[in-house]
């Protein structure tokens, strides 16, 4: 398990050596430098890390739903290791709905870079609301770890509990 | 016998997992890659339905890319065949298939693998016949000379320039 998050640890790691690169580089050309990049990892990868998440045992496809803000050379340094690393950024990442007490928790900070990934009762609140049938399985997995919270979240937010306990989805 | 079939289905699902995180098209932590098996098709869609709805989303990508890993062509369901023509035919739409819309399983059928050996569906190349005049034929060849490529490439670079 803790060989995806080195993994996306180090996807971080690269980031942020690239972010200072370029930013010595502007610097030498005088040039202003690069602003902090703000990256708010969604998704199934928010899963992934965290411990909670982890222990869903959850599958991922290659694509990263994340809000990033920032400079656009950074952004660009952003999408371009996400492709070094075979991952792809989604560009629809800002059209996925949040809960309104969504809650983010830190993952790597540095003077370049600023990443916070979304608390997997909000990621799993989420995808219960908007993709139940994608996620039935996993949402079902969620409530067995969490309990009532989840419950509660999915709940507050007008999602149909029983449907998670349902069986296999049709063709 | 409940127990042995619940092992069963945990097999099932791990190795169908880790056949596509093998093949680059999924990332799953709790589940080692398992490159050299075949799978039914069935199987994959049994573990679809009931487990992890995104085996269904990378499926037409790994049954494109990989054909020979499947076992059970000739009982494909005829929803998942009709995503199959569609993406070799590049449409953009299609069925859904247990919940993951047709745009996502093109995606993923379209997207370049980790191990960059496989063809993309739409860089596959096609084969056309057309029956040109000589001179056509002439300027054609010597079009293609002057710019060190083949005739396809030149017709290819002609059309496609912006």
């Amino acid at each position: 398990m803790s060989s995806t998050k080195d993994f996306i640890t180090n996807l971080f790691v690269e980031i942020d050596a690239e972010l200072d690169r370029a930013t010595n580089e502007r610097r030498e050309e005088d040039l202003p430098g690069i602003r902090p990049l703000h990256i708010r990892v969604l998704g199934q990868l928010c899963l992934l890390m965290d411990e909670r998440g982890l222990a869903l045992n959850p599958a991922a496809t290659r694509d990263m739903d994340a809000l990033v803000v920032g400079d656009a050379p950074a952004v660009a340094i952003f999408r371009a290791v996400l492709r070094r690393r075979g991952l792809i950024y989604d560009e629809l990442s800002s059209e996925i709905w949040l809960p309104d007490d969504a809650l983010f928790l830190p993952s790597y900070s540095s003077k370049n870079l600023q990443v916070t990934y979304l608390d997997p009762i909000s990621a799993l609140t989420s995808k219960a609301i908007k993709a139940p049938e994608k996620n039935r399985f996993l949402v079902r997995r969620g409530i067995e770890l969490f309990g009532e919270s989840l419950e509660r979240s999915i709940a507050r937010y007008g999602g149909n509990i029983s449907y998670f306990r349902g069986g296999r989805l049709s063709l | 016998m409940k127990k042995k079939q619940s092992q069963f289905n945990q097999q099932r699902e791990e190795r169908i997992i880790g056949f596509f995180v093998a093949k680059g098209l999924l990332i799953a932590p709790h589940i080692s890659p398992k490159s050299s098996i075949k799978i039914a098709i069935s199987d994959v869609i049994e573990v679809g339905l009931t487990k992890e709805p995104r085996v269904l989303e990378v499926l037409p990508a790994a049954l494109l890319h990989f054909p020979r890993s499947f076992l059970g062509h000739h009982e494909m369901p005829p929803k998942l065949k009709q995503v199959l023509d569609n993406i070799r035919a590049g449409k953009l739409t299609g069925p859904t298939i247990g919940g993951i819309r047709y745009e996502a399983m093109l995606r993923w059928a379209n997207e370049p693998l980790p191990d960059k050996r496989t063809t993309l569906e739409k860089d596959r190349k096609v084969m056309k016949a057309f029956r040109l005049k000589r001179s056509a034929v002439q300027k054609l060849k010597e079009g293609a000379a002057a710019l060190c490529m083949n005739e396809s490439e030149y017709i290819e670079s002609l059309l496609l320039r912006d």
